[in-house]
């Protein structure tokens, strides 16, 4: 079969592939954004926190191929077995992020706030949030793009995604499949890279700094 | 642990398979990945192209990466590495580039000033000043590439991978495990230990910096 014949025989399968690879990467990158920027305020006013590094280290180490695998036994194959792994890389670029964003806010605007009477979650909400926004967009982009790519290795796990049609591409040896997963897939996350990439400049203009 | 015990050397080949897929593959990305960021830092024209090109790579997902390669390059290792290859470039030319950019204007007007040729201040000031940054995204590379070789696996190069997907075929723990220790043991080996080598190249440079997700 033809790569055009391919796609007019099963264009209504490889849209809903498309629409579920879309709405995995919306799960996880909702949940892993707000789980991320969470546990970055609590490790950068909490120095406890800070305890918490060896294990988020070894995490960001840790090939999303095989955490998914790891989590196979304790959260069988199927939707809990394909996020929760997807999940958990997500928050680390986030929660880096927000961590390096909130450090290097300058401390003369902090003080300033502080001389103004703002209460610490004031200052937190409204100056340190804020000015480290374009930096928490840009870890947002790191994990969106990452996300995209390990939801097409759900497959494995039998959860359909676009990396169904690579799977299959591969098992059978046919490049139809092979070009269309990985070419929709990759279109995806250059898509939503340009789009985050975007999102960040905004940020940039609005806070008022230059890279 | 059953398995571990009595599948020893097959875990072993498979380990020394994974490094050896790793270290070809890195060998390529940071030479290549210099050289791009070099030229990029130098020949402002063609950064963004450079820049554009590296970045549009690593955005294309890993396994799609993969799957390309087999009606271009076919199955085995030569496919797996050049995979491997284009996907650790981004890290390598980025920090390469950024390091010889932000060396200040003061530090290349006292080279000049001592009679330094282009080439001399490439080598003896720009390159030295980037090494920090140029060694955070070599690590960055590492810790990539020994993930990335687990899915060499799937276009028939061997490594850790073939345990892994073999343990996700057949629903067996032990055998995911016997693939998956080895290779958060060699990932995680290598971020502390280039770390380590970061820190002491800042501590020797004076440089410091917060470590942010790229």
């Amino acid at each position: 079969m033809t790569l055009r014949e391919y796609i007019a025989f099963f264009d209504d399968y490889i849209l809903h592939l498309l629409i579920q690879h879309i709405f995995l990467f919306l799960i996880a990158f909702a949940a892993a954004s707000f789980a991320g920027i969470l546990i970055g305020i609590l490790i950068f006013r909490f120095a406890t926190m800070r305890l918490l590094m060896p294990v988020i280290n070894i995490l960001q180490a840790t090939p999303e191929i095989v955490l998914l695998a790891l989590c196979i036994p304790f959260l069988g194959i199927g939707y809990a077995g394909a996020l929760v792994p997807l999940f958990v890389k997500g928050i680390l670029p986030v929660m880096q992020n927000t961590l390096g964003g909130l450090r290097n806010v300058n401390t003369s605007m902090t003080e300033a706030a502080r001389g103004m009477g703002m209460s610490d979650r004031q200052i937190l909400f409204r100056v340190e949030l804020i000015n480290a926004l374009p930096v928490i967009i840009a870890g947002m982009r790191v994990a969106s793009v990452m996300l995209i790519s390990a939801i097409t290795l759900t497959a494995y796990i039998g959860v359909e995604s676009l990396g169904t049609l690579i799977l299959q591409g591969i098992a059978r040896m046919d490049a139809s499949p092979l070009l269309v997963g990985s070419g929709l897939s990759a279109l995806l996350a250059i898509f939503v890279n340009q789009f985050m990439i975007f999102l960040e400049r905004a940020a940039m203009r609005a806070v008022g700094t230059r890279k | 642990m059953e398995y571990f015990i009595t599948n020893l050397d097959r875990i072993a080949a498979a380990t020394l398979r994974h490094l050896e897929i790793c270290a070809i593959s890195l060998a390529f990305a940071i030479v290549i990945g210099i050289v791009l960021g070099i030229i990029a830092a130098k020949l402002r024209s063609l950064a963004f192209v450079i820049l554009g090109s590296v970045s549009l790579i690593y955005t294309i997902p890993t396994l799609a990466m993969f799957g390309l390669m087999i009606p271009i390059l076919g199955l085995g290792t030569v496919p797996a590495i050049t995979a491997i290859v284009l996907y650790s470039l981004l890290p390598v030319v980025q920090n390469t580039y950024s390091g010889i950019v932000n060396v200040t204007e003061e530090t290349l007007d006292a080279a000049r000033g001592i009679g330094m040729s282009p080439a001399q201040m490439l080598f003896r000031v720009e390159l030295p000043l980037a090494t920090v940054v140029l060694s955070a995204g070599i690590r960055t590379a590492v810790v990539n590439a020994v993930g990335m070789s687990t899915l060499a696996s799937l276009i028939g190069a061997g490594g850790l991978g073939d345990l892994v997907f073999r343990g996700i075929s057949t629903v067996s723990l032990s055998v995911v495990m016997a693939g998956s220790i080895p290779i958060v043991t060699i990932a995680v080996l290598a971020d502390i230990s280039l770390r380590a080598l970061e820190k002491r190249l800042e501590r020797r440079l004076g440089q410091s910096r917060t470590q942010l997700a790229t």
